[in-house]
């Protein structure tokens, strides 16, 4: 790699982190670290756990090995993802190539420094999502030195490909993007196109090897069958799951050479693709308007005028909406649809009722219940209008401070997005409740209005997040939403959530569910009205970071 | 009126950015702040719309405390940042009706005062269009009609000439010494001398953030031993200290 391609990935990346508040001397240093290296610990742990339990069981099939397939699978599938939204956003959406282009830089430095950049979000996150299921995975099996190196190896060079089809799907559908002309709608749908595309490409690879429960049963019976399954699907899984599982070398340079190819082949083809998308988009919103009308000129109160401007900050933005609404909203209807339509393609008619019988009797029950709201609460995790409500702004966010407009509303106002967009999340989760168990209109009732009740805790709790640590000062959107170390709160906190939903349940688990809702419901009242006084009599104080 | 009464600011401690600062901007007043870079003069700005929080000493709008009556303090102050880059995924008379909303100005005289405004600043016509699409100065412009939209009795404006096109700057210009006249209180920082000598009743020179100089020009002219260039003048009061 030449010292171009370094120092400009070295830029992008120093562009996009967070850089902490320079005013903000008072906290330590190693307090902050400390505060992150617990979060990271926390959430390490959680996956550790589960990869724990999960290892155990397949062991006593002897199906450990399945393990790594699917986890391989599923950080292929996580990593197109989530590549998905960064490459809309670092190669085509972010300022920095109205400052790039000009520089005496080649094509394929700029193309190769940008895909650094993504390669290091996503190695970020491996570090959370990778490292305890392969460390679980190497204890349980005794496995030797040479394991943990070359899964290290693998981890490093996995990434690659994922992020190679990402970005080759995003630069086919924004090459289209120089005929269009709302280019901010478009910059909105092309993430989610892509998306549903790779969702559909991955169904259609998988349609082909369509597991039955026959084959299912035999699959458990063959050892490390249902691994040969998976890995038809890309060609990097099975070198990979080969290097890691039997700590082959080979295998690893065999993923190595097929990334290799991949990459080069990638860069050439790439350099014209990436150029012919990224000038088009350049220039955006340039059109010309009609003229206003008086009609255009009205009245609202500040409360509604001013929930309507964060709407259409959120709307208007696409980095914003496809980063901060888009993964609560869609999430759930990708992952409840698929299922849905699973259980209805592979089952007779009466066996859905049968099935729907058993869930049935079982949701009405404090567990059942407990089990609704933990599905809403890891949902709306992933919704980051509150984390982010101060940050958003940037530099504006001081007009917060000279408007005649107490900080505490204007605290309310912005989190009212987020308590709404949470609710269509908790809407399409009930739905969703609904066509599996049906249960009664007083249990899909209750759900709604508790998660209302948690969704306003947790919103005002994330705007005080975001308050102390603001990220004010971007010159990318993409740097609020991606390398923002205060988004890991929002999955802290709605995990401890869900532990004191079930800490409640389990010891009330024979009595009825609306007991148990009581319960949530006044803990949760008495919690929020403890911290919305606490804003409010601390409103100034709070707001100080921000000048 | 403004009244600034021993007000300090640091943002390391031991080290002052703004140091015992007493300034009184009487009503019908234009009052022209100037000094180099990083002398305090947007500290002080800040700090007098409510941004900042002084450490020491207090600063009434009006007769209200910035900090204790804030709400009605701000009621009266129309404030034009130094950076115009606002919502600018808003159209611009969507960013106008949001101002007109949060300073509750009634609709009839919000039309009047859009149409007033935007006219007198040749930008009505592009009113429907997002304020991405604008140029810098059309932004400014923008961001200047949507403090001046409740006719706020005092006008804070943190270098309101960049840029502006002449027509544009000699338009603000005159609305300044309109409102003056009419009684209010007009305070504004700016680099260009030659404005402020031309618009400014008086002028206050701040400089690592100490105010070392308060008069009218004619004033600091007489202060001073020669008859030099402005600049002169400038220079040997900010390196005098």
């Amino acid at each position: 790699m030449n010292k171009k391609i370094i120092s400009l990935t070295k830029v992008l990346l120093k562009n996009s982190f967070q850089r902490y508040n320079e005013n903000n001397k008072k906290t330590s240093k190693i307090g902050k670290i400390l505060l992150y290296a617990v979060l990271v610990v926390y959430l390490i742990g959680i996956f550790g756990f589960l990869s724990y339990g999960l290892i155990t069981t397949l062991q006593q099939v002897q199906q450990e090995a399945m393990f790594i397939g699917v986890f391989l699978l599923g950080l292929a599938l996580l990593t197109i993802i989530q590549s998905i939204i960064s490459v809309t956003n670092v190669f085509y959406f972010s300022k920095d190539l109205e400052y790039i282009l000009p520089l005496p830089l080649k094509p394929n430095e700029i193309l190769i420094s940008k895909l650094n950049v993504i390669l290091v979000t996503e190695y970020v996150m491996e570090l959370l999502f990778a490292v305890a299921p392969i460390t679980a995975y190497g204890i349980l099996t005794s496995a030797g030195v040479m394991f943990y190196i070359i899964s290290l190896l693998v981890l490093i060079i996995f990434p690659i490909i994922p992020i190679l089809i990402a970005t080759f799907i995003i630069m086919i559908i924004m090459s289209f993007s120089k005929g269009v002309k709302n280019k901010d709608r478009f910059r909105l749908i092309a993430p989610l196109l892509g998306i549903i595309l790779a969702l559909v490409l991955s169904f259609s690879l998988s349609g082909t090897s369509e597991i039955t429960d026959e084959e299912l049963i035999n699959a458990i019976t063959q050892a490390n069958s249902m691994v040969e399954m998976i890995s038809d699907k890309l060609p990097i899984i099975k070198p990979a799951i080969n290097a890691i599982v039997n700590s082959d070398f080979i295998e690893f340079l065999k993923l190595l050479g097929i990334t290799a190819i991949i990459y080069i082949a990638f860069i050439l083809i790439g350099n014209k693709l990436y150029f012919r998308g990224a000038v088009g988009n350049l220039s955006s919103g340039s059109k010309k308007g009609k003229n206003i009308t008086t009609k255009d000129i009205r009245n609202s109160s500040v409360g509604k005028s001013y929930v309507a401007k964060e709407f259409k900050m959120l709307f208007k933005n696409p980095i914003f909406f496809v980063q901060c609404v888009l993964p609560s909203v869609l999430m759930p209807v990708v992952f409840l649809g698929i299922f849905i339509v699973s259980i209805s393609s592979n089952n007779s008619q009466e066996s859905i009722k049968q099935f729907q019988n058993v869930i049935g009797s079982f949701i009405e029950t404090p567990i059942g219940l407990a089990i609704v709201l933990s599905i809403t609460e890891f949902l709306t995790s992933m919704l980051y209008i509150a984390p982010t409500a101060i940050s958003r702004d940037g530099q504006n966010a001081i007009f917060m401070k000279y408007i005649p407009v107490s900080y505490y509303k204007q605290l309310i106002y912005k989190g009212i997005p987020s308590v709404v967009f949470g609710t269509i999340t908790s809407i399409i989760v009930i739905g969703f409740v609904y066509v599996i168990a049906a249960p009664s209109v007083l249990f899909l009732l209750t759900v709604l209005i508790l998660n209302l009740v948690l969704l306003i805790l947790q919103t005002i709790l994330m705007e005080l997040v975001d308050l102390k640590k603001p990220k004010l000062e971007w010159s990318t959107e993409y740097a609020v939403v991606k390398q923002n170390l205060n988004l890991l709160w929002p999955f802290v906190l709605n995990l401890l959530e869900i532990g004191i939903i079930f800490i409640v349940t389990i010891p009330l688990s024979f009595a009825n569910y609306l007991i148990i809702a009581l319960v949530i419901l006044v803990l949760h009242i008495i919690i929020t009205y403890f911290v919305n006084k606490y804003v409010y009599k601390n409103q100034d104080k709070l707001f100080d970071k921000i000048n | 009126m403004i009244n600034i009464n021993n007000v300090s600011k640091s943002y390391v401690k031991g080290k002052k950015s703004v140091d015992a600062l007493n300034l009184e901007i009487k009503d019908g007043e234009i009052f022209g702040f100037l000094g180099p870079n990083g002398a305090g003069k947007t500290t002080t700005i800040k700090m007098i719309t409510g941004i900042l929080n002084s450490d020491e000493g207090n600063i009434l709008i009006d007769g209200k405390d910035i900090k204790k009556e804030g709400i009605s303090a701000k009621k009266n102050i129309g404030f034009v940042p130094d950076t115009p880059d606002i919502f600018l995924k808003l159209k611009g008379i969507e960013y106008l009706n949001f101002m007109g909303d949060i300073y509750e100005v009634p609709t009839d005289i919000r039309k009047t005062r859009i149409e007033e405004l935007t006219k007198k600043f040749e930008i009505f016509d592009n009113l429907n269009e997002e304020m991405q699409s604008y140029s810098h100065g059309m932004r400014q412009k923008i961001v200047i009609c949507g403090a001046l939209l409740s006719n706020p009795k005092n006008w804070i404006l943190d270098e309101p000439m960049t840029g502006l096109d002449p027509k544009a700057s000699f338009d603000l210009k005159e609305m300044m010494r309109k409102h003056a006249k009419e009684g209010n209180c007009v305070f504004f920082s700016t680099h260009v001398l030659e404005v402020a000598e031309k618009l400014c009743d008086r002028v206050g020179i701040i400089n690592k953030g100490k105010l070392i100089f308060v008069g009218t020009f004619e004033d600091m002219k007489a202060k001073l031993k020669d008859n030099g260039s402005l600049e002169e003048l400038f220079l040997e009061i900010t390196q005098d200290e």
